[in-house]
């Protein structure tokens, strides 16, 4: 039986400006696996989740998500797909005027009519899978950066979503803390058994998290493979990124 | 020219973005709390600024049309000169600068923060309206902030000049009144509250546009808030000069 595509990516191009930041990605991403693209600071990969749920549009190239291709949605349509995505950001994105519970509440509180009582209950359940306790009332300026990750992520769960985004979970957090997230993570694709997408940089990450991982350059994935395979690779590229050297084809240097 | 087709297409997006706000106050009452915030801060947080606003702008319309009246024995005119000039146009364009220099500009350095931060983007992915969410609660409570302070200004104002008629020109409290009662007309109030009206549609739709177009981090933010506040300036005066052709 062949295995259900949730994501189809087809020769995706986007450009800011003269800047051509993809060049005809390609991807493929099948039901329950988690696909890590690694890449460097700058290389896109924020710019491709924001084009896979609709925050951009691509110059060309499809999208298709869960069969429907997402260039013929509009804004209503978008909204009702979005609603099956839960998106992790880089810097947490929790709102700052509102309270940890809220946060974590607000997409029930906006696209549901459950009753207090089960938001609230909802709320204490998601906030328990990722290890929070007691931070219900916080706001999230109280919190610290591995705690605004760990809400960020309850949040993206609270809608039970069949596909998880993640942005540079583990960036800018301590060793200990990164670890857990990436536990974390991979708990919950046990648990949960949402189809994710985790771009990073942290190779320990991309290695623990991943089922596969594809290496984003120059606008496209040069190389996607299981992650066995991947540590074996003998592309040069693929090498000298996950053995983090600064000799190899990939230039230190760069430019606009 | 490319100057001038870069300012059109602006203008356009944020007619744009007012018809969006429009089309969702149709869900104003599921955002009644956070409006009732927004009033809250915007309308109790002004009083302060346009009381002593208001207050000195009455007591200098006194001073100056006071030493004329003198020459010409005619201080039982003071009063409607005070309260003319207010309600017709001072007390609606000073409240209206006044509240785009302290609201609009905490609007946007909010908004623009927010922009910058992801966290406009992350109500977009959690399929939740940022227009909805965000700028109806604000535009609803600059619609209705500005005809009220407006009206706060006026009879502060008016107060301010008569406590100079009263110290300064021996004007009666009554007469003063009495002044007031015979030259302002129910029009003139109604068109200054027009006037504040239409102000605090371009202090809300303003400010949330800048907010909502903020680029680049700390800087970026600043940069809007000050567009936000010139833009909004300038277009309450042009707004000011039209809609009182249009009213008289």
């Amino acid at each position: 039986m062949e295995e259900e595509k949730v994501i189809i990516v087809e020769n995706l191009h986007k450009s800011f400006g003269e800047k051509k930041v993809l060049k005809g990605l390609s991807l493929e991403v099948f039901r329950g696996e988690t696909v890590v693209i690694i890449g460097r600071s700058g290389c896109g990969k924020s710019v491709f989740l924001k084009l896979i749920i609709g925050l951009l549009t691509p110059d060309s190239g499809k999208i298709t998500i869960l069969g429907k291709d997402t260039s013929s949605l509009n804004e209503r349509e978008w909204e009702e797909l979005r609603k099956k995505f839960g998106i992790v950001f880089q810097s947490s994105a929790l709102l700052n005027s509102l309270t940890v519970a809220e946060n974590v509440a607000l997409p029930l509180v906006e696209n549901t009519t459950l009753s207090k009582e089960e938001i609230q209950n909802r709320v204490r359940e998601k906030l328990h899978l990722v290890g929070l306790k007691e931070v219900e009332d916080l706001y999230p300026e109280d919190l610290s950066g591995g705690m605004k990750k760990r809400v960020g992520i309850a949040r993206a769960l609270i809608m039970e979503p069949e596909i998880i985004l993640y942005d540079e979970p583990t960036t800018g957090l301590d060793p200990i803390t990164a670890s857990a997230i990436n536990r974390l993570i991979m708990d919950l694709k046990e648990k949960v058994k949402t189809t994710s997408i985790v771009v990073t940089h942290d190779m320990k990450s991309a290695f623990l998290v991943g089922d596969r991982i594809g290496l984003l350059y120059d606008g496209r994935i040069v190389e996607i493979d299981k992650v066995e395979k991947i540590r074996k690779t003998s592309n040069p590229l693929v090498k000298q990124f996950i053995e983090g050297s600064h000799k190899g084809p990939i230039p230190v240097e760069e430019g606009v | 020219m490319n100057r001038f087709l870069v300012l059109l297409t602006r203008a356009g997006e944020m007619l744009i973005f007012l018809f969006h706000t429009f089309y969702w106050m149709k869900n104003a009452f599921k955002m009644r709390k956070e409006t009732f915030n927004q009033i809250y801060r915007m309308g109790i947080g002004s009083l302060p600024v346009v009381s002593l606003m208001a207050i000195f702008s009455g007591m200098v319309l006194a001073l100056q049309a006071g030493h004329e009246l003198l020459k010409f024995q005619a201080t039982q005119a003071l009063g409607a000169i005070v309260a003319a000039s207010l309600t017709r146009e001072l007390g609606p364009v000073l409240t209206g600068l006044i509240v785009a220099g302290r609201v609009g500009a905490s609007m946007t350095a909010e908004l623009g923060t927010m922009k910058v931060s992801e966290e406009i983007d992350a109500l977009k992915a959690m399929a939740i309206n940022p227009i909805r969410f965000l700028v109806v609660p604000r535009m609803i409570s600059s619609l209705l902030i500005m005809p009220i302070l407006t009206v706060y200004t006026n009879v502060t104002g008016i107060m301010g000049g008569f406590l100079i008629g009263r110290v300064q020109l021996n004007v009666r409290f009554y007469p003063y009144l009495e002044g007031i009662a015979k030259f302002v007309t129910l029009k003139d109030i109604g068109n200054g509250l027009v006037k504040a009206l239409v102000f605090g549609l371009i202090i809300g739709l303003v400010s949330c546009f800048e907010g909502f177009h903020t680029e680049g981090g700390a800087r970026g933010v600043g940069e809007a808030t000050t567009r936000a506040v010139v833009i909004s300036f300038l277009l309450i005066l042009m707004a000011d000069y039209v809609v009182t052709h249009l009213l008289y």
